[in-house]
């Protein structure tokens, strides 16, 4: 055994300190997620409670499962530890709190995410359990036998850019221990939707897809799609398309009506696309309708619901959603004297117990109807917002800036009184957001652009707009944009930069450009052939352009060198500010081949540095590739290790900590400490969701994150991890820096939010010091002590305990003043004056360690008020603090003896005892001169007396760090008179009166 | 190497058994055995004096417990003092700071919060007697620290999430999930600074957290075991 021990210990002798950091260093650090609910994001799936239609349950295509129990008015995310991207969610019905998740959004546009199998509660989501299929990437229908609960059937549509055999339709019979898979066409065949004849569990209706995405192109349709049946619970299959066009088909939905079980309906893709009902559970078919709805986008929709209470009305999510009365002969919109909601509608669920009532998903978050689709409500609390970009401006507070997908471009303010509210978000850009900036020098302008590289300058001051796409000129030939085209502002030198197949530099913020490169890409032409993308349905949205430039980084020490990454796999250099190119692949070892270059980020602390992130999922390479350079690109270091998990879109240097690197990739954060050797996922608040892009904010040092699926994520203050080194990670306590503190002022605002709203939170406001503990402190006492600058003790306060970095906020406040007993709470005295601003020093007491570090508090950064006016305001709040102290002791005097001349009075008689009665009621009228005795309603105080007068005044000059009124500083002499008089008056009756009565 | 693996492997194989034989009564009994419940099971009441830590204010604060379920909370501030009481069978609530200067009998929801917390041995002990369904859930990561959770159910379907630490066996956080007038709430209690009072672990911290965000502290200065505690103190309190 002591051999064994020598080993074990040789063992992790071995291993890094760093190499130990998990997510739990980084401790009390923690995402704060700003929103935005206001615009949501692209909702996958829907499903509700047949019961209880006020439980909801709701997939997005980026931001996780979120669960209502009150119809939308709020929700909560319920998978967070897991993949975010959802395909379906099926509820066993007969057992509500049983519930399947199956992940990898089915919409396949060109930002889909993926999925990593299938999952199962059985408590309502509380807890879930990996149920396999992980390697299904996609999943968009799973049907559970309502007899028998353990049988239920998963449709795998599977891998997207590539050839997968893992796809096809699934059955477990034992609750997903065991798979069979009970249905397969081909590699590039997958399920893409299933029915269930409720009348009969073995009848299965499953349609299968034949299709393929890739960088450049998408094909809907092929021989492998086509429509089956079994009625034996999936162990034979039958073609049920009697009556379907000819030739090959594209993408099919299936469904049978909850109330008419004969009617199955099937949306057909296929050269002219048509909607067919079978009356016959599939034997026949009559086409129904080809109205041109029937052929829309059947990528991104294909869905047929029919009523769950009505046989003849179906309804068809599209661009919009669509309904027939006629089993589906003519559709129109349900929307009678309403319809106003984001289009692309991917979702939709009809309550069968009322279907007046349903869900809707769009692009833009979910929306509920009351009226059968007349009129619909936005639901304001989904924040799963899909952004593309971020960037920061250097205001207090400063605002964050980013495009999303299909939502345009948008801002916000990083800190609002009260929270971050969806009004707090100003709408900057239109169409899929992309890049957005304000800009540097101006604060009325903003850059946005959409698709396809159409940049736009805004100056909100004049309302008017510049178009400053670049154009083709003499000899460029047609330009080529990326469906999300850099644009980027240099960072040396404040340049915009675009990128098409070629760059173009503008030194004057988009008026003039200059093409400063040749074309940078493979120039394929068998990777320009969008026009033709689609396969049966022709879609060339400018979301398959390829051979186009998709990352420019200037280096941040030298405005000559740019480097550059194309969508088709280049990596390119100039060294001389565009008069020369070299292209570099060769020299990466293991880069795959035209794949994109989602990210570089040239080195912050030395020009030969570079740092790059690979993204080949669109080659059907689902794996991280991450390359790291020294020598401008002569050679080159992969930095992936198996801590990593999903593709990569960005990698960022730390601005301050040069061995601080940050990475985002399909599936989260991750962060290194020592420049890329261990890399750990930051889990505390930031979901396993797509991390597209990063921006730091220099004067907060704060990260703020874009997310594709749960918006804006901001890590406040990262100077902690920045001094995260190897010295302090090997101690069992260690102090970290935090920003400086400033105090603030807020300006309280009245505006009632309701539940049902989305509300970013704050970062804190409270002055805090942060330590690492290698261990949490789970025994013993462990406390702060704060000391002013001459050492004197102000008070004791909780330590923070747990493993990692704690970060403690400090009440840097005096203790509330003492105040004149009433039945009312008196607000305005309910905290002490703050400390005065200055250096302090805070004792941590762990056990018989004690560990001394200094509390700097700054006084208001650029505060408008002069030293004397400062000073001013803090003698005559402390002149009411002490007043109010001071009333409450001659208070308690007046009541003290106001009881002991009570307890004398059975034993007086006579003219003494009217002497003590009077003396009482003298009491009993100073008190209630002083406070206010009878008890008011909702914290208004029914009377306002000496105490509440004088607290008026202190809470008011305690709020504002500036003079003080001449009118608060009179009355409050004129208090302090009647104080002295209360005073005197019972000090009087305590030396004259009293010994009167012995 | 290769033989260092294979001695890597083994150990693994033996430490992993080791822990997947351990049973919710083992997890317990070690629980047990860490927080002293012997030395609990004789004490008969029970005072903890501290603060009470809430928006930036501090509150002294006291908690008193009694057998077999008496219960009393009391806290002052500005000369105001909010008071729970309960006897075992009633409860009442004063509280001057939500405007009510009468002591208000709890509902039931309350009442069935009080009986919890009434509870000196803690809910886990004798859990069977009690009517609660508890099962050990596993080991999980919380924070950093592997712990064992153990989640109990009541009668009612209120679910008490225990995580104990894996190595202490302290119980470092429960999470509470309540129905309150037929809605579910949720908390996080936290628990660290233990202290030993004679032979007992005593949580020194106690930090409340809802959706993340810490709502209240309690610090706890002294506990007193096993002193005269009238019984009135958990009647009706005085106006």
């Amino acid at each position: 055994m002591k051999a064994i021990y020598l080993i074990f210990t040789l063992f992790l002798g071995w291993t890094s300190v760093q190499a130990q950091v998990t997510d739990a260093t980084f401790g009390d650090i923690q995402g704060r997620q700003i929103g935005p609910a206001k615009m949501s994001g692209r909702i996958a799936c829907i499903t509700a409670e047949n019961r209880d239609p006020n439980i909801v349950w709701v997939g997005a295509a980026g931001g996780g499962v979120w669960k209502s129990l009150n119809q939308g008015t709020t929700f909560k995310p319920m998978f967070d530890d897991y993949t975010q991207s959802i395909g379906t969610i099926a509820i066993d019905q007969n057992h509500p709190d049983t519930v399947w998740v199956g992940t990898g959004e089915v919409w396949v546009r060109n930002s889909v995410s993926v999925g990593t199998g299938i999952y199962r509660t059985t408590n309502g989501g509380e807890k879930w359990e990996f149920k396999g299929l992980e390697k299904s990437e996609r999943i968009g229908r799973i049907l559970i036998d309502p007899s028998k609960p353990d049988v239920v059937y998963a449709a795998v549509m599977g891998a997207l850019w590539g050839d997968s055999e893992d796809r096809g339709v699934y059955k477990t019979t034992d609750g997903g221990k065991t798979w069979a898979k009970i249905l397969y066409v081909s590699p590039s065949t997958g399920c893409a939707d299933m029915a269930m004849d409720p009348k009969n569990p073995l009848v299965i209706y499953a349609s299968m897809w034949d299709f393929r995405r890739l960088a450049y192109t998408f094909r809907s349709g092929g021989p492998g799609s086509a429509l089956y049946k079994s009625v034996d619970g999936g162990a034979t299959w039958n073609k049920i398309q009697k009556g379907f066009p000819e030739g090959n088909l594209g993408r099919i939905a299936v469904a049978v009506s909850p109330v008419a079980p004969n009617y199955l309906y099937a949306l057909v893709e296929a050269t002219k696309s048509a909607l067919y009902r079978s009356s016959d559970q599939g034997v026949t078919w009559d086409k129904m309708s080809d109205q041109t709805m029937t052929s829309d986008r059947p990528f991104y929709y294909s869905q047929i619901v029919p009523d769950p209470k009505e046989a003849e009305r179906v309804y068809k999510p599209g661009t919009t959603l669509w309904m027939s009365p006629n089993g589906g002969k003519m559709f129109q919109s349900p929307s009678v004297s309403g319809g106003s909601y984001h289009s692309d509608t991917h979702a939709f669920w009809v309550s069968p117990v009322d279907n007046r009532l349903m869900y809707l998903g769009t692009d833009g978050g979910v929306y509920v109807s009351a009226d059968k689709g007349n009129t619909w409500r936005f639901v304001q609390n989904l924040p799963v917002s899909q952004f593309y970009h971020v960037s920061i401006d250097r205001k207090d507070p400063y605002n964050v800036y980013g495009g999303l997908q299909d939502n345009g471009s948008w801002m916000a303010p990083s800190r609002k009184a009260g929270g971050i509210k969806n009004s707090d978000w100003q709408n900057i850009g239109f169409g899929d957001g992309f890049y957005a900036y304000g800009d540097p020098d101006n604060p009325d302008i903003t850059y946005s652009q959409y698709q396809g590289g159409r940049i736009s300058r805004t100056n909100h001051k004049t309302g008017e707009s510049k178009y400053i796409k670049p154009f083709s000129e003499e000899g460029t030939g047609k330009l080529r944009f990326n469906w999300n085209t850099p644009a980027v502002f240099g960072a040396k030198s404040g340049w915009l930069y675009v990128g098409a197949q070629y760059i173009f530099r503008s030194k004057d913020k988009g008026d003039t450009f200059e093409r400063i490169s040749p074309d940078l890409t493979t120039n394929d032409p068998a990777r320009q052939q969008q026009e033709k993308s689609g396969g049966l349905t022709i879609d060339n949205s400018s979301a398959e352009n390829n051979t186009t430039v998709f990352s420019i980084s200037e280096s941040p020490l030298d405005e000559n060198i740019v480097w550059a990454g194309t969508d088709d796999g280049n990596i390119q250099l100039t060294t001389d500010g565009g008069k020369t190119w070299a292209k570099l692949n060769a020299a990466v070892t293991g880069l795959p081949p035209l794949a994109f270059i989602s990210h570089i980020d040239a080195g912050r602390f030395d020009k030969n540095v570079a740092w790059v992130t690979v993204d080949a999922h669109r080659n059907g390479d689902l794996k991280p590739y991450i390359y790291y350079t020294a020598d401008l690109g002569k050679t080159w270091k992969s930095l992936v290790t198996p801590a990593i998990e999903g593709y990569c879109h960005v990698i960022k240097q730390d601005p301050v900590n040069s061995d601080v690197i940050y990475l985002g990739t399909e599936s989260g954060l991750f962060i290194s400490l020592n420049k890329g050797i261990d890399w750990c996922r930051f889990k505390n608040k930031v979901p396993r969701t797509g991390v597209y892009d990063m921006a730091f904010q220099p004067e907060k040092k704060d990260l703020v994150l874009a997310t594709h699926g749960r918006g804006i994520i901001i890590i406040d203050d990262l100077t902690s991890i920045r001094n995260l080194t190897e010295p302090i990670l090997a101690k069992d306590f260690a102090f970290l820096p935090v920003r400086p503190y400033y105090f603030t002022s807020e300006v309280n605002q009245q505006d009632f939010a309701s539940d049902a709203e989305f509300i970013g939170p704050n970062p804190s406001g409270a002055a805090s010091i942060s330590y690492y503990m290698k261990k949490r402190n789970v025994f013993g006492e462990m406390y702060l002590e704060i000391y002013d600058s001459n050492g004197k003790f102000l008070k004791k306060l909780p330590a923070g305990t747990r493993k990692g970095i704690n970060i403690v906020q400090i009440a840097t406040a005096m203790e509330p003043p003492k105040v004149p007993k009433s039945p009312n709470l008196l607000g305005e005295a309910a905290f002490g004056p703050e400390y005065q601003p200055g250096k302090y020093s805070i004792k941590v007491v762990k056990g018989t360690d004690t560990f001394t570090t200094d509390l700097v508090l700054n006084d208001v950064q650029n505060s408008p008020h002069s030293t004397a006016d400062r000073s001013l305001q803090r003698t005559t709040l402390m002149k009411g603090y002490n007043m109010l102290e001071n009333l409450a002791a001659i208070d308690e005097q007046i009541l003290a003896t106001r009881d002991a001349l009570k307890a004398k009075t059975a034993a007086a008689k006579g003219s003494n005892l009217k002497k003590i009665q009077s003396l009482i009621a003298d009491c009993e009228k100073m008190h209630e001169q002083i406070s206010a005795t009878q008890p008011g309603e909702g914290g208004i105080a029914a009377q306002v007396r000496l105490r509440e007068n004088i607290a008026e005044i202190y809470g008011a000059v305690g709020g504002y760090r500036g003079k003080p009124t001449n009118l608060q500083i009179n009355a409050l002499e004129l208090y302090d008179h009647q104080v002295q008089d209360f005073g005197n008056r019972i000090a009087a009756i305590i030396k004259n009166e009293m010994p009167k009565f012995k | 190497m290769k033989k260092i693996a294979v001695l890597f492997s083994a150990l693994m194989l033996v430490s992993g058994t080791f822990l997947s034989a351990q049973s919710l009564d083992d997890v317990l009994k070690e629980h047990y055995k860490a927080i002293g419940m012997e030395k609990l099971l004789k004490v008969n009441s029970l005072k903890t004096t501290g603060k009470l830590l809430q928006s930036g204010l501090e509150i002294p604060f006291f908690q008193m417990a009694k057998r077999p379920d008496s219960f009393r909370v009391e806290g002052t501030f500005q000369g105001l003092s909010f008071i729970q009481t309960y006897n075992g069978k009633e409860g009442w609530n004063l509280n001057p700071f939500a405007g009510a200067t009468e002591p208000q009998a709890f509902t039931e929801d309350e009442m069935k919060s009080m009986k919890y917390s009434a509870d000196i041995d803690g809910m886990l002990w004798n859990w069977k007697e009690k009517g609660y369904t508890v099962t050990l859930e596993g080991k999980e990561d919380m924070e950093g620290t592997s712990c064992f959770k153990i989640k109990l159910v009541t009668k009612d379907g209120d679910v008490f999430n225990h995580y104990i630490d894996a190595d202490s066996y302290m119980m470092i956080r429960t999470n509470t999930k309540v129905k309150v007038q037929g809605n579910e709430s949720e908390s996080d209690t936290y628990f660290s600074n233990y202290m030993q009072v004679e032979g007992l672990a005593m949580p020194g911290k106690v930090d409340t957290k809802v959706n993340g965000q810490v709502v209240m502290t309690i610090i706890t200065d002294k506990v007193e075991l096993n002193i005269d505690l009238d019984k009135s103190l958990f009647e009706k309190p005085a106006k």
